[in-house]
């Protein structure tokens, strides 16, 4: 089993308002944890941003897509950590996804831990 | 979360925020200023205490028989004269609003008196723009040349003045056949007066 410290970054998020673009795919036989995600608004004005967790894994239940924050404020000139201590963990196939009220005007950084 | 760089400006509460706040909670502060549109459920016997003070002006939906104004004057001089001229008592000026306003003029020539042989006394009031109006005309006859009282003439009527200029009316007396010397304010301790009311039109 290998551990492996990544960090994912992906500027001026998302293509189009509105439709959420991937920032980062749990690749199989991978379990993933996410260690910081940081959101930078780049625009002039403030916006908001989205962060979903799409998943379908099943064991016991089957995981549904969620949202991890919805419409949250990001003043401009600011940037948002979006986990203050708490960590998440993402199984093969599942995918983090952002999304902002503006097209192109969040940059992204995901740090993760892969366990292989 | 955390940010960094600003904070967003917290959103300011609203009332869809707060649904189930008690009356009780709400201890001080100052309500907006209201209007009449918004007591629309006010019962009539919640309105208790004292009106303001208001003038003619407050009565706007009166549309005639207002009085706009009172003027009044009052003389108690004993005045004396034998003669077919009329001798002033009293004088009073007001200034119509509009020239379809009327004027009530209420009159009351106090303490007749007669001194020497018969004859009459004439009240009138006079506009000085060629009005005259008698009010009174009391006959002082008796048979004898002492004194003879017989209290007062009184008299009111409704001027239609056509003007915005000020009237001044004056209410004057005379002795008529000449033969008499009449007196008004007997002995001073009689008030004649002169009452004027603008009545809308």
């Amino acid at each position: 089993m290998a551990n492996t410290f990544k960090v994912k970054t992906n500027g001026a998020m998302p293509a189009s308002a509105g439709t959420p673009l991937t920032l980062y795919t749990c690749p199989s036989s991978t379990q993933t944890i996410v260690i910081g995600l940081t959101l930078c608004n780049i625009h002039t004005t403030a916006v908001t941003a989205d962060v979903q967790l799409v998943s379908d894994t099943s064991d016991t239940e089957t995981n549904e897509t969620v949202l991890l924050i919805k419409d949250v404020d990001i003043p401009a000139k600011s940037s948002l950590e979006v986990l203050s201590g708490g960590k998440y963990v993402l199984q093969a196939t599942d995918i983090l996804k952002v999304d902002c009220s503006v097209s192109a005007k969040i940059d992204a950084t995901l740090s993760i831990l892969e366990i292989t | 979360m955390g940010y960094i760089g600003k904070t967003p400006t917290p959103q300011p509460l609203t009332a869809t925020d707060i649904p189930d706040l008690p009356a009780t909670k709400i201890t001080s502060g100052t309500f907006p200023a209201l209007n009449g549109s918004n007591l629309t459920n006010l019962d009539a016997a919640d309105l208790t205490g004292t009106l303001p003070a208001i003038s003619g002006a407050n009565l706007t939906g009166v549309s005639a028989g207002k009085v706009l104004q009172v003027v009044s004057a009052e003389d108690s001089s004993e005045r004396s004269t034998s003669s077919s001229s009329f001798t002033d008592i009293v004088s009073a000026s007001i200034t119509p609003a509009s020239t379809s306003n009327k004027v009530l003029v209420i009159v009351g020539v106090a303490g007749i008196r007669r001194d020497s042989g018969n004859g009459y006394i004439t009240a009138k009031v006079v506009d000085g723009s060629g009005f005259s109006k008698s009010v009174g005309h009391a006959m002082l006859y008796n048979g004898s040349s002492g004194a003879l009282r017989i209290g007062s003439a009184n008299g009111s009527f409704l001027h239609t003045t056509n003007t915005t200029s000020q009237k001044t009316y004056t209410v004057q007396f005379n002795s008529a056949t000449n033969a008499a010397t009449v007196i008004v304010g007997d002995n001073g301790s009689s008030v004649s007066s002169l009452t004027l009311m603008e009545i809308e039109g």
